[in-house]
């Protein structure tokens, strides 16, 4: 924001110092950052702040009116209550994890020799199997629901999991092989024919040349697949029976019965359950930035 | 930790719906529980390998372990039948039940709050051919006709109560200088208008039309104009009668006595009442409950009705038995549902849904317990009325009033009582 | 684009005259997987959606009779599009603005987020994980602390803005369609951020650092270098996250569902919520056919989509 339009100018005042040093926005400018960071964390924090304020409240401090901005005195106890809670988020978080790492390593898997596939080569089909992709994502769970369980209702016990990884899978692949074929379309098609001429293979070139090219569009599908899998509502409500085996979506709004309504739990977990998120994000976003060093070596 | 309260509260209440029908009958088999758990079914505990489902909203958070310590003790005696059970929340517990009637895998057990159109489609496995002779006498007969079909079958047993009544804040009405609850709707404005004029943000009276409660909200209104959704097999909205209610709603909201939002749920009336800021309200135990717990007095009434003569509504849920032709799930269900009824299990398993018993021998136990403040549950037990939920067409209505009786503030009440007449034959 | 027919020619001159056939099929093993998976998972669940359209059920979902109904469920007396009380144009029309609103909106943010993210500064990747908060904690979870902030007497964001004097007295956001529906566009931007900014921000990286300062060289100017030079190399990756973001806004339920407080056939619903709403009043037989009829208005949004973007011909 700021600093968009700041350091530029800045960089034309003093134009010989920076182009020999090889920086165009090499050292933005102090305060613009400072200010964007602030408009970022105020922007991205305040609903989280909320939800952290309240989960320290009592159930009856939650509804009180006016509401108070903070609890008469936190109420820390809470984060260790929910997880004796028969909600039981603890199961719920591992089978969150599951269902979308599974999820993530399938689209992955198939996902990426098909988007290689298409962004190299040309072939009959190529566009009406792009579109086909597409209409998968254009049918939600959720408009598909009632099938979906007739298709996999006997899937019960851990096997449910597996079932909701193929479903998972299957309506984030549109995006996967959309967005990695655009990543792989992008990297220079020389590199590859060198390398087959070199006497690789396709499926050595796509592993050993292509893909380390692409790390920055394979972040991105994983992170994409992992967060809609963790989001993922409609077929695990029908399909879950055990609630030991219900991911976090399904479990949580059972904080919210019909009388009593525990949204101080509710939002307890909410927050513990980004923590792991977080982290995990923290080391996949290195690879980001591996990206980043990747496509200099053109 | 709020479960002992509303437990007291529940029993209160408990004490009421005895007096109703046949008080006084003898409790059978308090003695010995146990017995009376397990002779029931058919062959002595000889029931064939199966599994059997069941299917059951979570009431409070204790709902799966209540269910599980009767699947337990099921399970000492029958260690061959399995029990699966699912418990879904209940926002979205009718797509669950949904999903799964569409896809024909019936769950063996349901407990919900609606039994007429499954039955009216033969899904359901009546509950004479189930529970033992026992078991139905020891259900309070006034609820357990509450699971009849029109026709006069038991598709269903009750599983619980829970009763309405109107709750009123006796600091306001004090500051208000009104003496005691009205009676007419005549005193009930005047009531609302007093406590009105007491501050900016001080409500008279709270209507909670959104899709939570909106059936529950008109029908009070409707019964106290003296009038009845039903007519002959057929369930009409818009009857005089209900013209009359509704226009009634609408002059309550329009000189201002009412909340500002007629599409609030129970939650967001119960906070205001909760916080002092509310003059009365229709609600149950666990309102009364979070009102005194935030230090605010409040009391219990009948609702008003337009000739001073009350009412007030209960409300049961059921268990269903749907039919899966499978004899030996059959012989299991009816083997766990005499368990389920039984003292020793169904006591607990009542307590955790903070509602109010129906047998007779747990509504007996809760006598014992009835507090002062829930002697005017008794006072009205015998206005109680309930929802036409034996009609396979109150699904549809009561699906129409959720989605347009709040609309009597903006509209003409002849207009949305119309509408929601012609929700109800779109779907006939 | 003539770049592009390139490793064709050199790689497979010779095999120029085989049959497309043959192309296709060397084709398959590498999309095999992707199709199988669809097939299994997709297919039937589709074909049910179809024909459940054509029969009537109650809202239990039990059937009601055995013969299919026509289109009964879609103009009947009680269909989709007729059913009494459902102001049908005023649905469409807002669903059209919700995607096309949310989807420009996050884009142009995310654009100016991105670019700020990949300047280099201490402390940009905590920034950056700062972002993905409304990712991390789930659609549901973020739209709801929004709903519960956002109540007339028990939300504190009422509470604050009426303590800094922005509002003159709490507002029941949620109980009024269209002040629901705006709020839930701006959810709908706040939870798609993450997701199109750390798309943009990885398109970023491939544009060569190399070549921009050719450009600062040349005399361009920081708009100038942006918009001839970053905007084009980052096309790929903004066509397509726009694609799929179309797409899941278009589907997106639980954000309107859990800001519109609003009981029954309102005129803040778009169609996705109609679908939902019918579901639960009227059962699967109507919600079916306003499924379908809810695809195919997806398709033509998509198909105008591609025909003006063209995000194919991009690495054609």
């Amino acid at each position: 924001m700021a600093t968009k339009r700041t350091t530029p100018i800045r960089a034309q005042d003093i134009p010989h110092e920076h182009t020999i040093k090889g920086g165009i926005d090499k050292k933005p400018n102090l305060i613009g950052v400072v200010l964007g960071a602030f408009a970022l964390v105020v922007f991205f924090g305040f609903p989280y702040v909320l939800m952290f304020v309240t989960s320290l409240k009592t159930r009856l401090e939650v509804t009180d009116i006016p509401p108070a901005y903070f609890p008469s005195s936190p109420r820390w106890s809470n984060y260790l209550d929910v997880w004796s809670s028969e909600v039981n988020p603890a199961s719920a978080l591992l089978s969150s994890f599951v269902i979308a790492g599974g999820a993530t390593l399938l689209v992955l898997l198939i996902a990426t020799p098909a988007a290689y596939y298409i962004a190299r080569f040309r072939f009959p089909g190529r566009l009406v199997f792009l579109l086909l992709v597409l209409c998968t994502q254009m049918l939600q769970p959720t408009v598909l629901a009632v099938g979906l369980f007739q298709e996999f209702k006997g899937w019960q016990g851990t096997s449910v999991w597996l079932a909701l990884i193929l479903i998972n899978g299957t309506f984030n692949l549109s995006f996967a092989i959309w967005m990695m074929q655009a990543f792989f379309a992008s990297v220079p098609k020389e590199i590859d024919e060198a390398a087959q001429i070199d006497g690789l293979g396709k499926l050595q070139t796509m592993f050993r040349i292509s893909l380390p090219l692409v790390w920055p569009g394979i972040v991105t599908a994983i992170i994409f697949v992992f967060v809609n899998s963790w989001n993922e509502y409609a077929a695990a409500l029908i399909l879950v029976r055990d609630s030991s085996l219900q991911p976090l979506t399904v479990a949580m709004p059972r904080f919210l019965g019909l009388y009593v309504q525990d949204w101080q739990y509710l939002f307890t977990t909410a927050l513990v359950a980004v923590v792991p998120v977080i982290v995990l994000f923290g080391f996949i976003e290195k690879r980001l930035i591996g990206g980043l060093t990747a496509g200099a070596v053109k | 930790m709020a479960r002992l309260t509303k437990g007291l509260l529940a029993l209160g209440a408990a004490a009421a719906l005895t007096l109703t029908a046949c008080s006084g009958g003898p409790a059978p088999a308090t003695s010995a529980p146990a017995d009376n758990g397990t002779s029931a079914p058919a062959t002595d505990g000889q029931l064939a390998d199966t599994t059997i489902k069941i299917l059951a909203p979570s009431y409070g958070d204790t709902s799966e372990a209540d269910w599980n310590r009767i699947t337990a003790k099921f399970n000492e005696e029958h260690p061959n039948v399995k029990v699966e059970l699912q418990i879904a929340g209940w926002d979205d517990f009718a797509t669950t039940v949904q999903s799964r009637i569409q896809a024909q895998d019936l769950p063996d057990i349901l407990n919900d709050n609606a039994f007429a159109s499954s039955a009216e489609a033969g899904l359901l496995i009546p509950m004479d051919d189930l529970l033992s002779a026992e078991t139905l006498a020891n259900i309070e007969p006034g609820l357990l006709d509450n699971g009849k079909g029109a026709d006069g079958t038991q598709w269903a047993a009750p599983d619980i109560a829970s009763a309405r009544m109107l709750v009123y804040n006796t600091d306001l009405f004090e500051q208000a200088g009104i003496a005691e609850a009205p009676k007419t709707w005549a005193e009930m404005e005047a009531a609302a208008k007093a406590i009105s004029d007491l501050g900016e943000d001080i409500y008279g009276y709270g209507m909670p039309l959104g899709a939570e409660e909106a059936q529950v909200e008109s029908s009070l209104w409707l019964w106290g104009a003296g009038g009845t959704w039903v007519d002959g097999e057929n369930l009409v909205a818009n009857t005089p009668a209900a013209v009359e209610a509704f226009t009634q709603m609408k002059k309550m909201f329009d000189q201002g006595l009412t909340q500002p939002n007629l599409e609030d749920d129970r939650q967001a009336t119960t906070d205001l009442l909760a916080a002092g800021k509310l003059g009365m309200a229709v609600g149950h135990g666990q309102v009364v409950k979070d009102a005194s717990d935030k230090g605010i007095n409040v009391k219990l009434a009948p609702v008003p009705s337009k000739d001073g003569s009350g009412v007030a509504t209960g409300v049961t849920d059921f268990i269903l038995a749907f039919d899966n032709k499978d004899e030996a799930r059959k012989a299991a269900t009816a083997a766990y549902l005499d368990l389920f009824y039984s003292d020793e299990l169904y006591e607990p398993w009542y307590k955790g849904t903070a509602l109010l018993p129906v047998t007779k021998t747990s509504i007996e136990a809760a006598k014992a317990g009835a507090t002062e403040t829930d002697a005017a549950f008794l006072d009205a037990m015998d206005i109680v009325k309930f929802q036409p939920v034996s009609n396979p067409q109150w699904d549809a209505l009561q699906a129409a009033l959720k989605a347009n009786a709040f609309r009597v503030g903006t509209e003409d009440p002849q207009a949305v009582l119309d509408q929601v007449e012609a929700q109800v034959a779109a779907q006939a | 684009m003539s770049l592009t027919a390139t490793p064709q020619m050199v790689n497979q001159a010779k095999k120029r005259k085989t049959s497309a056939w043959g192309d296709s099929l060397r084709a398959l093993p590498w999309l095999l997987p992707t199709l199988v998976l669809i097939a299994a998972v997709v297919l039937y669940p589709a074909y049910l959606m179809i024909r459940t359209s054509f029969f009537k059920y109650n809202a239990m979902g039990i059937q009601r009779s055995p013969d299919p109904v026509g289109l009964e469920n879609y103009i009947g007396r009680g269909g989709a599009l007729t059913f009494p009380g459902v102001p049908i144009e005023r649905i469409l029309i807002n669903t059209v603005v919700w995607v096309v609103v949310v989807v420009f909106v996050t884009l142009l943010i995310s654009l100016l987020i991105a670019q700020f993210l990949n300047k280099p500064f201490r402390g940009r990747k905590l920034l950056r994980l700062f972002v993905i908060l409304p990712w991390a904690c789930s659609v549901v979870m973020t739209t709801t602390v929004f709903r519960y902030g956002l109540q007339q007497e028990t939300g504190l964001f009422n509470r604050f803005l009426v303590d800094v004097g922005i509002l003159d007295r709490a507002v029941a956001w949620t109980k009024d369609p269209t002040a629901a529906f705006w709020i839930a566009v701006f959810v709908a931007v706040y939870v798609s951020l993450p997701f199109t900014t750390y798309t943009i921000l990885a398109g970023l990286q491939s544009v060569s650092k190399d070549v921009l300062e050719a450009a600062h060289v040349d005399g361009a100017n920081a708009v100038q270098r942006y918009w001839s030079i970053v905007l084009p190399l980052l096309r790929p990756s903004i066509a397509v996250a726009a694609l799929i973001n179309i797409i899941n806004v278009f589907n997106s339920l639980p954000i309107l569902r859990i800001l519109q407080e609003t009981p029954g056939y309102h005129t803040g619903h778009i169609t996705t919520t109609l679908m939902y709403e019918y579901q639960t009043a009227l059962g699967p037989g109507v919600s079916s056919a306003l499924s379908v009829l809810n695809f195919l208005f997806c398709l033509v949004i998509i198909a105008i989509y591609l025909a003006i973007v063209q995000p194919t011909k991009e690495v054609a």
